[in-house]
């Protein structure tokens, strides 16, 4: 018996790796993945870390297929190792492609238990291939993923666009109460490289074709209070009959949204730092509230328009439902939200308060 | 030898078979039933379990254990640990071994509980006390979800029907289970256990399941409930920490830590249960338990028979933890009086 | 005469003479190798000056004594180095302790050395043994007991506070030593045999030590200390799995750096067990979870090993036991040496060589130190040991493999037990007074709330 048991447990090593072995050695990390195409006929990007010697280059391929998961599979056809995708950094589609039903795209990777769901996701705008290759290296280097990751964090962080893992992209999918924002990527004309386009909304599950440009989604960051690390802004004031440009950045901001039938009205108290104002001191009672009384117009003007562009698309941005939802069944219940959402009357109403003015007076 | 457990160890071991294997999934049958009414519907079950309990303490001495109650239970316990090493080998197929054969796994599982069962009592008394920081630790991670919750996802509250209602409280039974394993315990504690210490078990016990529900509701939207079967895994997936990716991974094994302990606790039971003559010889027990486990469990590894064990349990539950207590509870009382003999 | 020397098969350090004291025939019978001769020589003038005195009791005084004839004891007195003076005509024998005693000083153990404190070792004598500690201990609890070993002459002693120490633990103790066969005892390893709960379980039962003050401050907990004639190691029992991981040190040394070091070492404890493991299954199975700043890195050095990171793991762990062990061999310049080109020079050389990956070097060389923090040697060499099935486990089963490993690692802790008495306390059974002592190391200040090791009495946590 004792014997028996012996044999058995040396028998164990042997088995190793005989079902889930899965060798780091010879897995093809994935960083970046491109997508477009349409149902039933989808064409998928990779681009992936090659090392020769103490050189990490970046190599592409693409695959045709039926959908994500079965383009991804005829894409080992091409490569010497198995493609992973658990390591994915950026998952970047197509605008168009965004445009029909966006999960149908994203189905696999929330499925399958391997997949990361912290990377980020993008739109692009145009090619997908100028995004995967990057032949002026000057600018960015070659690891593009990184580049894109970067780039998507630091528009975050200045509130220049949303930023959502893929978790967030699923959850904003499903609720009907509030609709997703993606950012949009295109290639830079004059760097070649890709940049920073504008936030597209969607409704529903699919975009709607609709993008903010970066400082309307400043506004929609304020609006929606999720704004990044920084939040800066320049407007146009007029002191002693004199304009100047004045840059401001958020500090801090409270929102009271008052629901009243379909009469909804939302009010914002917002204290800013000043950042820069060429005229010189402004740390004179009536010129700051005379300042603070033109910013509030401005950008309550802002929001307004914000607002309109909002209703237009019928896209809740700013999760208007949430409040509508939990607190207001009567209007929530009146049909589909996005519809209801457009038929809206919504007043928006900033209230600035100068907070610092930096080092200076 | 008699077995005395401290009210300490009791309760650790009741917290420990009660969260057990069930806590990973439970939100989603109960959002799925009632929608965003299960928190509330679950609180007030939950409140339940502290009068459940007084009545078990008070009345436990009356419960006896005699031959067919003690074969009831030992057959109910059984099934109880079958389903949970089914619902452990298909999960962990599902999330990180899809090749390795299911009954590979649960054999590894069973082999362990093997070895648990064949040890000293003390071991499988004493063993929950290395969770304790494990579980901690999952709470953690559980709580950096808060990052991104919607708290207006709890509302509006009393949306659900008559009808889902009931669906929820029959869903809102599963963590309840185990409740029972109380009325054996309780008999290895010598004296009196006072009313706050069940009090503080209560408190303890519903605050942790109701934050279990609780995060991920505000976290995940209602239609995505639909989908995940295993929220509470699913939202350490989507955590973003910096030192390490797939936060589940790890704590998927934390979680079957947690089960196995559990099962090592319902087994302990069962063996109790058992008659002296043949409870003499442990290990011969141990196997002989181990390998009808083994066999029932991986027949109940597909998805569909852990959706339909679940289910069919939840009945069980019901009738092993609520009717059939007090109705012997009550037979020996009654029949205790007429017999002139005070209730013992 | 012959049939004396007949009883010792006439070895030639085997002597018999034919003395005269004080006007009686006597044999003197001894062994020339073991006693003092000078010694004996004294003690013969002394002998005959008291019986010229007429002193009554003449034979007895602090190192001799007279007793019937009797054949068993002589033999035992001359093979403990007596020389044995026997009066054939009145059938008595006067036994005169003098053995020539091959001592070195009390110097500080090699393998035990502290930063702070005193710096006195064990030496191969009971008697000076016991000297030290009660120069230490100086209280009249201190019980000594011998346990002679039946027809040898090797002792053993046991040693405890009896204020301090649990009664049926020492009973348990006793009981065992009475219970050991007939044997003859070159080490206390060979004893630890007898006397552990369970001799196959990898977890040693007893500290060892041959610190005098080690040894008084355990004592003072409550342990019992096992002696050997002649060895200074002392087996130090009932211990539980944290008495190794406290180091004198931690008592020489600030409270803070104290507790923070302790911290560490059990920090270690489970690094040492669990990262070769741990690397394993992420190298082979859970990929997944390395952050995706570091994939680039590992990916580059991991891409052209030949070998699955088992074998790579058990290479280099297999060459890093072969260092330690020559370097333990050689004389110890020489061993610094071999430590240092084997792990420098070799380890560059594998990883250009592409046997092994850098990270497994640094994975394999921090689970080595890791292991060498452990202040005691016994547990040192159980966890290197532990490590190769946890490292199997996890090449077959990745992270559910180690899984299963540290279940079956804790059940058997649990179930392990030093002298009947648990070997998880203080954390399990959890006993609140003791279990802060664990993690940290508690001032003194307040010397009424120090606990000791059993508390007499209390109710015993099941």
């Amino acid at each position: 018996m004792n014997k028996l048991t012996i044999c058995l447990m040396l028998c164990i090593p042997l088995l190793a790796g005989c079902w889930d072995q899965l060798s780091f050695r010879d897995l093809q990390v994935v960083t970046l993945i491109g997508i477009e195409g349409e149902k039933g006929d989808v064409t998928i990007h990779f681009s992936f870390p090659s090392h020769t010697d103490d050189q990490v280059e970046y190599l592409t391929a693409k695959a045709k297929g039926y959908s994500f998961a079965d383009a991804k599979n005829e894409i080992n056809v091409r490569t010497s190792e198995v493609i992973d995708i658990s390591q994915l950094e950026v998952l970047l589609i197509s605008e168009e492609t965004a445009g029909d039903n966006l999960y149908d795209s994203l189905d696999n990777l929330y499925r399958t238990p391997r997949n990361r769901l912290t990377s980020n996701v993008a739109l692009v705008q145009g090619d997908m291939e100028a995004f995967m290759t990057q032949n002026n290296t000057k600018g960015i280097g070659s690891n593009v993923p990184d580049f894109i990751t970067h780039l998507l964090k630091t528009s975050d962080e200045y509130s220049l666009s949303v930023n959502h893992d893929l978790q967030e992209v699923c959850t904003l999918l499903f609720a009907e109460d509030k609709d997703l924002a993606l950012p949009v990527l295109k290639i830079g004309e004059e760097s070649g490289h890709p940049e920073l386009a504008g936030t597209a909304l969607f409704k529903g599950k699919s975009a709607t074709g609709t993008m903010l440009t970066t400082s309307e989604s400043k506004i929609l960051a304020i609006m929606e209070q999720n704004t990044g690390k920084f939040l800066r802004g320049t407007y146009e004031v007029e002191v002693e009959g004199e304009e100047f440009f004045m840059t401001i950045e958020y500090v801090n901001g409270n929102k009271n949204w008052d629901i009243k039938g379909d009469q909804v009205n939302m009010s914002y108290d917002i204290e800013v730092e000043i950042e820069e104002f060429p005229h010189g001191a402004v740390l004179e009672k009536d010129r700051i509230q005379e300042i603070e009384k033109q910013l509030s117009e401005h950008i309550t003007a802002d929001m307004e328009n914000l607002l309109e562009i909002l209703q237009e698309t019928g896209s809740d941005a700013i999760g208007l439902g949430y409040e509508v939802r939990a607190f207001h069944q009567d209007l929530w219940k009146k049909g589909d939200w996005n519809e209801t959402f457009s038929e809206l009357d919504i007043k928006a109403d900033a209230n600035i308060t100068i907070k610092r003015t930096g080092i200076m007076n | 030898m008699k077995l005395h457990i401290t009210s300490l160890q009791l309760f650790l071991m009741l917290f420990i078979a009660m969260t057990g294997t069930v806590f990973v999934s439970f939100q989603s049958l109960m959002v799925n039933a009632v929608g965003r009414d299960a928190w509330w519907l679950f609180l007030a079950q939950g409140l339940l379990i502290l009068p459940h309990l007084w009545l078990f303490n008070r009345f436990y001495q009356d419960f006896k254990w005699s031959g067919p109650i003690a074969f009831l239970y030992g057959v109910y316990w059984f099934l109880v640990m079958a389903s949970f090493l089914g619902y452990i080998g298909y999960t962990l197929n599902v999330w990180a071994y899809p090749k390795t054969p299911a009954i590979v796994i649960m054999a590894l599982v069973v082999i362990v509980l093997f070895y648990m069962m064949s040890s000293r009592d003390e071991t499988t008394v004493n063993i929950g006390v290395i969770l304790i920081p494990m579980i901690l630790l999952f709470m953690l991670f559980v709580y950096m979800g808060i990052n991104h919750a919607v708290w207006t996802n709890l509302f509006p509250v009393g949306e659900a029907s008559l009808q889902e209602l009931q669906r929820g409280s029959i869903k809102a039974q599963l963590p309840f289970i185990g409740i029972e394993l109380f009325l054996l315990l309780r008999t290895f504690v010598p004296g009196k256990l006072s009313t706050w210490k069940l009090a503080v078990y209560s408190g303890i016990w519903l605050l942790f399941f109701l934050q279990m529900l609780i995060i991920p509701m505000v976290y995940f939207a209602l239609e995505e409930f639909k989908l995940i079967s295993e929220p509470i895994m699913y939202m350490l997936k989507s955590q973003d920490v910096a030192f390490m990716e797939r936060l589940d991974l790890l704590f998927v094994y934390i979680w079957l830590a947690w089960s196995f302990v559990a099962m090592g606790i319902y087994a302990f039971s069962v063996m109790r249960l058992l008659p002296e003559k043949i409870k003499k010889r442990r290990t011969r027990n141990a196997a002989v338990f181990c390998i009808l486990l083994l066999a029932v469990g991986s027949r109940l590894a597909t998805k569909e028979t852990v959706r339909l064990s679940g289910s069919l349990l939840l009945y069980a539950h019901l009738f092993f933890a609520v009717a059939l207590p007090f109705l012997v509870i009550m037979v020996n009382r009654v029949f205790g009086k007429k017999r002139g003999g005070k209730p013992a | 005469m012959q049939i004396i020397k007949n009883e010792f098969k006439n070895s030639a350090d085997f002597i018999v003479k034919e003395v005269e004291v004080a006007g009686v025939k006597a044999f003197l019978c001894f062994y020339s190798t073991m006693i003092d001769a000078e010694m004996v020589g004294r003690q013969l003038r002394l002998l005959e000056e008291r019986v010229e005195q007429g002193t009554n009791g003449w034979g007895s005084s602090a190192s001799t004594s007279v007793e019937a004839f009797h054949k068993e004891r002589l033999v035992a007195a001359i093979c403990e180095g007596s020389a044995v003076l026997i009066f054939s005509e009145s059938n008595l024998m006067l036994e005169i302790k003098a053995v020539k005693v091959t001592e070195r000083s009390p110097d500080e153990p090699v393998n035990e050395q502290v930063v702070r404190g005193a710096h006195l070792g064990f030496v191969e004598n009971f008697n000076t043994n016991v000297g030290l500690l009660r120069n230490k201990l100086k209280r009249p609890d201190l019980v000594v007991e011998s346990f002679q070993m039946e027809k040898t002459v090797s002792k053993i002693n046991i040693v405890y506070l009896a204020d301090q120490a649990a009664p049926e633990v020492v009973q348990e103790l006793r009981g065992r030593l009475e219970k050991i066969p007939y044997k003859e005892f070159y080490s206390t390893g060979q004893l630890e045999d007898y006397i552990e709960d369970r001799i196959l379980s990898p977890f040693p039962q007893f500290l060892t030590t041959e610190r005098p003050d080690r040894v008084t401050y355990n004592l003072l907990e409550g342990k019992i200390a096992v002696f050997t004639d002649s060895s200074p190691t002392v087996l130090l029992g009932p211990v539980n799995l944290f008495t190794f991981y406290e180091s004198p040190d931690d008592y020489t040394s600030r409270v803070l750096v104290g507790s923070f070091y302790r911290m560490v070492r059990l920090l270690a404890f489970f690094l040492a067990i669990l990262l070769p493991s741990f690397y394993i299954s992420v190298m082979s199975f859970h990929s997944e979870i390395l952050p995706v700043e570091l994939t680039n890195q590992v990916k580059a050095s991991v891409k052209d090993i030949p070998y699955p990171p088992v074998f790579e793991a058990l290479l280099l762990e297999l060459f890093i036991e072969l260092i330690r062990e020559a370097s333990i061999r050689l004389p110890q310049p020489i061993g610094q040496t071999v430590a240092i080109v084997g792990g420098i020079v070799i380890g560059d050389a594998i990883v250009s060589a592409g046997l092994a990956s850098n990270q497994m070097v640094i994975v394999v060389a921090m689970t080595a130190i890791a292991g060498f923090v452990v202040p005691s040697p016994e547990l040192n060499m159980v966890i290197r040991m532990l490590r190769f099935p946890f490292m199997v486990l996890a090449a077959t089963f990745g992270f559910f493999g180690m899984l299963i490993g540290t279940l079956i690692l804790f059940v058997h802790l649990l179930n392990l037990s030093s002298l009947k008495q648990p070997y998880l306390t203080p954390v399990i059974p959890f006993d609140p007074t003791r279990f802060r002592d664990v993690f940290f190391r508690i001032p003194y200040y307040r010397p009424d709330r120090q606990q000791p090791f059993f508390r007499l009495g209390g109710k015993k946590a099941k």
